[in-house]
Formats: structure tokens, C-alpha cells, sequence
């Protein structure tokens, strides 16, 4: 456990010793609505080094002190299995660096005894602590009390009564926070009855944890609770930098214990239960037991029938809205960047810095920003989703036929939105809790068919088959076609997850053991700043590799410029300037020409040469090298793939709709004299778009979500290698059969 | 109750003893029914997982509902709502009743199972 709080501390200015306070809490809890209101709008996110974990942090005022406020993941308790734990465990314990000054529990009120177990393995750490017991209008609606002054006293630390969505009780929370910091004193040591031989055990792994981290061992208290929290942490971990010594100690201690037949997680746990639930019977005056508005909604959205129809309906909208709602202002932003290349390359000389700069780098922002939209629609429902209560349920809901392929029900959403972009469905699977599902999400989705893939199978379908023949009443061809390639996507996409499942990312599937919140109002402000936070964050990890990839692959299909081509075009161009007055015929006579020179410069650049060097593995799929061109240029986006076949084919301003285009591409022939696009080519050409992965942009989210070039390396691989296969079946197979 | 239980015996490999059929899991409770919890089995990452939540022997557990596919179903413990999958709910052990309220249906539930 190397990485350490001051890291993730903004660090822009030498530090002066301004006191560190860690907001930590169970999910659902209300951490992120109290984060807000404690430091107003100067929050700002920070990545935990190594790993993908947002950490905020802001300067908050507490009283007249000024402290930074780190806002760590929600978690259930310290002992970590994921990431985000981990993370929450580090930095709490300040574990490798500094500790915190102090910590504020959120408590959710209304789960009082489970929300005070996080509380109280704080407390026996000895790390000064202020318990902020947020939901009290909840409670106090559902007609209970909750004394919390007899809580503070039976803790030894300060309980705060607050509603953070109300902003209730934050000022008497400011204060405890700055009672706390000003006069530093450890809270006293909970009592907590753990038998014999386990208090045994724990001194035995105590001695470890002060041999490996000789600073913890200073207070007996301290490395204690590490001993604790290693024995039930430890084997079986996804967990990172644990000396080996302290595995093995830990190891012994817990064989020892089994063969003892002692049971060291209910010896661990239930003492810290007993002792909560003896506070919590002096603290809490339940209600009269009455049905709550959760009840009521869920008697509803969870019911057999009822239910599922609520459920399909919520990812229908989700669903419609990243499909068509994102388009207007996605169109916008195509448009604005287009505006932008057109007045850069009308003011500007023309030359290769111009083309750099225009078809180059504002192209490649235009790459970047055409995304923003999607992203900021999809994390606005996930948002409201999430804090509404309902993905728990969707989650619920839908898990049975998600494990089916070995996914946790949360992978539901990333999933789905994975046929509009594989951009932001990659990032939306940060709702999924541990790492191993969350890979397996990643790796899985972006073989589901996303909308970028939609012109090029329109473009096909229409050039090779009669699309808008019927066949089925009112279907016509081509929409069954279609309809046959979601499908098979989507087949592709669940297959690949189990086989994935049982190969690279084996393991224990972790439980479903997953709270079901209390639905409750969303705050705008909070929806807004995570929509802002993610498109933020997307912006600057990975936009900045979408643009450097941009940038690169348009070099490669546009150098080496081949300037005796240049000038001979040059000089057609003048014949016909000469030989013609100005006229709609010498216009189209020039535009012809002048695409004619793109198609023959994007044949003498990089990437018309590799074109013909892949052509040899590319001719058992049916393609040449000028589809090998389409690909290489569609790696910008596979929509692209259209535009570029219009370059190589010399058609201006083609897009899958466009007649020349399509007649050109039905006449094309192979150097052999054989047609290039016939039914099996193109269906050969859609099989491999439906697997290739054919999208820098995917490749670069997916290094920013999983935190190391491994996976984004392994994803292209197994994505390319099946479109190859499959094409390679298709096309084969084909021939065999007789067809063309 | 007993369609319930049955695919589960084969699911889980593991743990599943010669006493199954007279001890009562977690699974095999019907909505609407309470129970208290007498032991928690399974895979240690499970059993520390419910533990720290809140499961543990001797909490009080009702099962509200089904998922619509039947699983996983909702548990209430502790003030709060849980879910968890019928796999895992099979390796909660459920104490003997004592109130005389579940007594009529536990012996249903007997009888379901000797079937």
C-alpha cells in the first residue's frame, strides 16, 4: 500500500500544514450531498494514483479552520476487496502517508446499527472521528428517534444530527468537525468482547503488521486493528502492495484458527454487532411499523409483472435518448467543426501546416468532442438512476439472465448503451463494484453493434443486395439484414463475456449481496456536477489520446504526398480552366479532378501502402486492398470507413446514402476482373465490422477506465481476430457453397 | 417453496450435506415470512460480505419478495432492504421456529420438503 493521501491532495501550491478530513461512508449514505455542501463549488476530482478511482477533494471551512476534504468511495466496511475500497481503506487509515486529522462518518439514520459498523471499526483504529447522522428527516417522517446524545456518549466520539439534502444540523456538524481538529485527542477505545483466543490471534498478526510497517506498530490500539482488518481481508484479495510476510503471518493465524475449528469472521464481527446493537436499543425509538413510500413504489416496480414492465420501459428511454437525443447536438458539433476547417483553411496559406491544423488537429477535437453529448445524456440518467434508488433495482431486476453469461446485473446499463457507443457505455460501468465485473463489462460491450457501425451496414446492405425489396409483408430486406446483425451482436457480445469468464478473467464470481435504497429525490446539483465531472474527465485522459491517435492516422492517409501527382493534376486542372469558360460543366470537371487526386494521393500515402501490403491477408475475406484502406481509415470511427471508400473511389462528399457511391461500389471490380462487392463480400465485410474493433476511441476509454494498456491490447486482439475468423468463415464457406 | 429449492440442490456442489432436508436455508423461506438467523455458511468472502452487513446469527430476517425471474429475492434485516441470490441465501441457515405464529407454516414447509 504504496500510494498516499498527500497525493491526492490538489497540488498545485506548496502545501502548508492544512489538516487533512476524510468524508467516508456506505453508499447511499448521502456522502456525495454532504461532500457538496461542506466545500461549496470548489470541488475537484483527483485520481488515485495507479488505479481508476475518483477521489475528490476541496478546501471545506470548518469554523476557522481550513481543512481539505477528500470524498472517498461509499463503502460497507474496511475490510477491501475492491478498488474503490481499497482505496477508502488507505486513505482513512492513511496508510503509507499521513494520516487524516480526522474523519466524518456519514451514517444513513434510517440503517442506523449497519451504518455505524463502518463508524466503529474507525473508532478502533484510534483515528478521531465526528459521526454525521445524515437521513433524520427520514426518520423522524417514519415517526422514530434516534437520541443522539446518548449515542455520542456510549461512543466517546461527537454524533451530529443532520439532513445534508435539506442542509440541516450542517453547522453543528462544522463545529464538531472543528472541536475535533482543534484539540486532537484519541477517542476512547470501544469495548468490544472479543473471546480469548481470537484477542490471541489478532496479537499474533499484530506482530506482523509492526515487523512490515514499523510505523503502525507505534500504538498497540493501531496495529491492532490493522492485525483485525487483515484477518478478515486477506486471501482471495484483488488487493495490491500487502508485504508477503503479513499474507503468510495472516495465512498461519487463519489455518490455525479453521483447524481449531474457530470460526475468525463470526469471532470478528459479531462482537462489534452485539456491541451496536446494545447502543442502538438505547439510542433508537422505532415507529409504528407502516408501509413506506419505497414499499408502496416497489409493490409496483418489483412486482412479477408490473415490474418488468417498468423496467423495459426506463431502458427504452435510456435507450431512445442516447440514440436520438445526443443527435442534434452530436450534428451541431460535426457542423461547428466543419464551419471551423472551412474559415481556418479560407484565412489560412495553403500547405501542409494549414491541413495539419485543420483536417489534422480540428478534426481530431471534432473526434473528441462528438462524443460529449452522449456522455452527458448517459451519465445524467445513470445518475438519476443511481441516486433515485432505481439502478439498484434494475439491477435487481434483471440478474438472473445477466449471470446466465457470468455478468453482475449492474452490467445491465453499460451494456445497453452499448449500441448507441461503446465511448460512454465504457465509462458508465463505474456503477459496477468490483474490478473483475467491471473488466468483463469492458471487454464484453463493445462487440454490441453502437451507432457508428449503422452507416456502414447501410451503405453494404444497399450496395450489394435489393435493400428495400419485401420479403416478410412489410420488412423489407435490408431491415432484416439489419435486424439479423443486432442480433448476432449482441449473440457475440454475451457469448464473449462467458467465454471470458471462464478464460482471462476467471475467479470467484463475487455474491449479489447488494442494498436496496430507499428511493429518494435526486439532487439536480449533485446530477449536474457528476455529469460534469465525467465529461471532465473524459476530456482530458481520454480525448487527449483520441486526439494524438487523430492526428496520426491522418498523417498516414495523407503522407507521403506524391507531388509529381500533385503537379500533373495541377496541370489537367489548368487545361480545363484554359480550355473551358466558367460553367456548371467546368465546376463538375474540376471536382471530378479534384477528387480523382485525393483518391490517387490516399493511394501513394502510408496508408494506401499498407492497403496493398495487407492485401494478401485480406483476399481470403473477399476484400482488396482499398477495402484494407477503409479499415485503416475507419480506426477513426467506423463511420468513417464510408467516407474514406468515397476518397479511394473518388467520389466528393460521399455518405452512405449517396447514389454514386453505391453504383460505383457495385461496379468495382477486383484486379482479377471479378466483382468486388458481391452479396457474400459485403455480408463477409459486415461480419467483420460487427466483431473488428475498428475505434480508437473505445481502445483509449478503455486504457483511461482500466487503468494499464493491457486490456485495451487484449480487447483489439480478440475483437480483430474473430472479425478475421468469422469474415474468413463467411467468405470461404461461401465459395464452397457456389456463391460469389 | 420446494420448486424453489430443488434447482439450488443442484447448483450448489458444495455444502449441500445429508441434513439439508431438515434444516431450513434461507432460500426455502416464503415472502412475507420471518426468521432468525442461525448460521451463515458458504465461501468466506460471502459469509464476511453478509456478516458485515448485518447478517449474522441471531438477526431477525424477513423475505419480502421474489425478483420478477424469481431471483434474487429481497430481504429485510436491520431497518434496511437486501437483496441476494438464492444461491446465496441457501447457505444462511434459519433457527428452528420458536413463535407460535410460523410454527403452522414451518410445518407446511415439513411437509413440502418430505414431498
Amino acid at each position: 500500500m504504496k500510494g498516499s493521501a498527500a497525493e491526492v491532495a490538489p497540488a498545485e501550491e506548496p502545501q502548508p500544514a492544512r489538516p487533512q478530513v476524510v468524508l467516508v461512508g456506505n453508499p447511499n449514505a448521502g456522502k456525495t450531498t454532504l461532500y457538496n455542501a461542506l466545500s461549496g463549488s470548489r470541488a475537484r476530482v483527483g485520481n488515485y494514483p495507479g488505479i481508476t478511482v475518483d477521489v475528490r477533494a476541496a478546501r471545506a471551512n470548518f469554523g476557522d479552520v481550513v481543512a481539505d476534504l477528500l470524498d472517498l468511495p461509499g463503502t460497507y466496511s474496511l475490510a477491501a476487496r475492491s478498488a474503490e475500497e481499497e482505496v477508502a481503506v488507505r486513505v482513512t487509515l492513511g496508510h503509507g502517508g499521513e494520516a487524516p486529522a480526522a474523519a466524518i462518518v456519514v451514517v444513513d439514520a434510517t440503517a442506523l446499527t449497519r451504518s455505524l459498523y463502518l463508524a466503529l471499526e474507525l473508532l478502533e483504529t484510534g483515528l478521531p472521528l465526528v459521526i454525521a447522522l445524515n437521513m433524520m428527516d427520514e426518520v423522524e417522517a417514519s415517526g422514530a428517534t434516534i437520541d443522539s446524545a446518548a449515542l455520542e456518549r456510549d461512543l466517546g466520539v461527537p454524533v451530529v444530527a443532520i439532513a445534508a439534502s435539506k442542509k440541516r444540523g450542517l453547522s453543528a456538524l462544522r463545529e464538531a468537525v472543528e472541536r475535533t481538529l482543534s484539540e486532537p485527542s484519541r477517542p476512547a477505545s470501544p469495548e468490544l468482547a472479543y473471546d480469548e483466543a481470537t484477542q490471541g490471534d489478532v496479537e499474533s498478526v499484530a506482530r506482523a503488521v509492526t515487523e512490515v510497517w514499523p510505523e503502525e506498530g507505534a500504538s498497540t490500539r493501531r496495529s491492532q486493528a490493522w492485525a483485525r482488518w487483515a484477518l478478515l481481508s486477506l486471501g482471495g484479495d484483488e488487493l495490491t502492495d500487502i508485504p508477503a510476510r503479513l499474507r503468510e503471518v495472516t495465512a498461519e493465524v487463519r489455518e490455525r484458527a479453521e483447524v481449531s475449528g474457530r470460526d475468525l469472521e463470526d469471532a470478528l464481527i459479531a462482537p462489534r454487532y452485539a456491541f451496536l446493537d446494545a447502543i442502538t436499543e438505547r439510542a433508537l425509538t422505532r415507529g409504528l411499523p407502516r408501509k413506506s413510500r419505497t414499499d408502496r413504489l416497489d409493490s409496483v416496480l418489483l412486482h412479477p409483472a408490473w415490474g418488468l414492465g417498468a423496467f423495459l420501459l426506463v431502458m427504452l428511454v435510456v435507450f431512445q435518448a442516447l440514440f436520438s437525443w445526443a443527435s442534434p447536438a452530436m450534428d451541431a458539433i460535426g457542423e461547428g467543426i466543419g464551419a471551423t476547417q472551412s474559415a481556418l483553411q479560407a484565412w489560412l496559406p495553403p500547405g501542409v501546416l494549414t491541413d495539419l491544423l485543420t483536417q489534422g488537429i480540428v478534426g481530431g477535437v471534432g473526434n473528441v468532442l462528438v462524443f460529449v453529448p452522449q456522455i452527458a445524456l448517459l451519465f445524467l440518467f445513470v445518475g438519476f438512476l443511481e441516486d433515485s434508488g432505481y439502478l439498484a433495482r434494475v439491477a435487481f431486476v434483471i440478474d438472473r439472465l445477466m449471470r446466465s453469461v457470468g455478468l453482475h446485473g449492474r452490467a445491465f446499463v453499460p451494456l445497453l448503451s452499448g449500441f448507441a457507443c461503446a465511448v460512454p457505455a465504457v465509462m458508465a460501468t463505474r456503477t459496477i463494484e468490483s474490478r473483475k465485473d467491471r473488466l468483463l463489462t469492458m471487454m464484453a460491450l463493445p462487440l454490441m453493434s453502437c451507432s457508428a457501425r449503422l452507416p456502414v451496414y447501410v451503405l453494404l446492405i444497399s450496395t450489394v443486395f435489393v435493400a428495400n425489396r419485401a420479403v416478410l409483408g412489410p420488412i423489407s430486406l435490408g431491415s432484416l439484414i439489419l435486424f439479423g446483425i443486432y442480433g448476432f451482436s449482441t449473440l457475440a457480445s454475451l457469448t464473449a463475456a462467458a467465454v471470458m469468464r471462464r478464460t482471462v478473467l476467471k475467479g470467484e464470481r463475487p455474491p449479489l449481496v447488494m442494498e436496496l435504497p430507499p428511493y429518494r429525490w435526486p439532487q439536480l446539483g449533485n446530477l449536474l456536477r457528476a455529469v460534469g465531472a465525467r465529461v471532465r474527465s473524459f476530456l482530458v485522459d481520454a480525448g487527449t489520446i483520441i486526439l494524438a491517435m487523430s492526428v496520426v492516422l491522418w498523417a498516414l492517409l495523407s503522407f507521403p504526398k506524391d507531388h509529381a501527382l500533385e503537379a500533373r493534376f495541377e496541370a489537367q486542372r489548368a487545361d480545363v480552366s484554359a480550355a473551358q469558360a466558367p460553367s456548371p460543366e467546368r465546376t463538375r470537371a474540376l471536382a471530378a479532378l479534384d477528387a480523382d487526386e485525393a483518391g490517387a494521393q490516399l493511394r501513394a500515402s502510408a496508408a494506401g501502402h499498407f492497403g496493398r501490403l495487407i492485401e494478401p491477408a485480406l483476399k481470403p475475406l473477399g476484400f482488396d486492398w482499398r477495402v484494407g484502406v477503409g479499415l485503416i481509415g475507419a480506426f477513426a470511427a467506423r463511420e468513417v470507413f464510408v467516407s474514406t471508400m468515397g476518397t479511394v473511389f473518388g467520389i466528393a462528399d460521399a455518405d452512405e446514402t449517396s447514389a454514386p457511391l453505391r453504383q460505383t461500389l457495385t461496379r468495382a471490380r477486383r484486379e482479377d476482373g471479378s466483382l468486388l462487392f458481391t452479396p457474400l463480400s459485403g455480408i463477409s465485410l459486415m461480419v467483420f465490422f460487427v466483431f473488428a474493433c475498428q475505434c480508437m476511441s473505445t481502445l483509449a476509454i478503455v486504457r483511461r477506465e482500466s487503468g494499464s494498456w493491457r486490456w485495451p491490447a487484449l480487447l483489439f486482439t480478440y475483437m480483430t481476430g474473430l472479425a478475421y475468423l468469422f469474415s474468413l468463415l463467411v467468405f470461404q464457406i461461401g465459395r464452397a457453397l457456389g456463391y460469389s | 417453496m420446494s420448486r424453489r429449492s430443488r434447482p439450488l440442490a443442484f447448483l450448489l456442489k458444495v455444502n449441500i450435506t445429508n441434513d439439508v432436508k431438515s434444516t431450513r436455508t434461507l432460500s426455502a423461506l416464503p415472502p412475507g415470512q420471518k426468521a432468525v438467523v442461525q448460521r451463515v455458511g458458504g465461501p468466506r468472502a460471502l459469509r464476511r460480505r453478509l456478516m458485515e452487513m448485518g447478517l449474522l446469527p441471531g438477526t431477525e430476517i424477513e423475505v419480502i419478495r421474489a425478483a420478477p425471474m424469481r431471483d434474487p429475492i429481497e430481504l429485510s434485516l436491520r431497518g434496511y432492504r437486501l437483496s441476494i441470490r438464492l444461491a446465496e441465501a441457501a447457505q444462511v441457515t434459519l433457527a428452528p421456529p420458536v413463535e407460535l405464529s410460523s410454527t403452522v407454516a414451518t410445518d407446511d414447509h415439513a411437509l413440502e420438503q418430505a414431498a
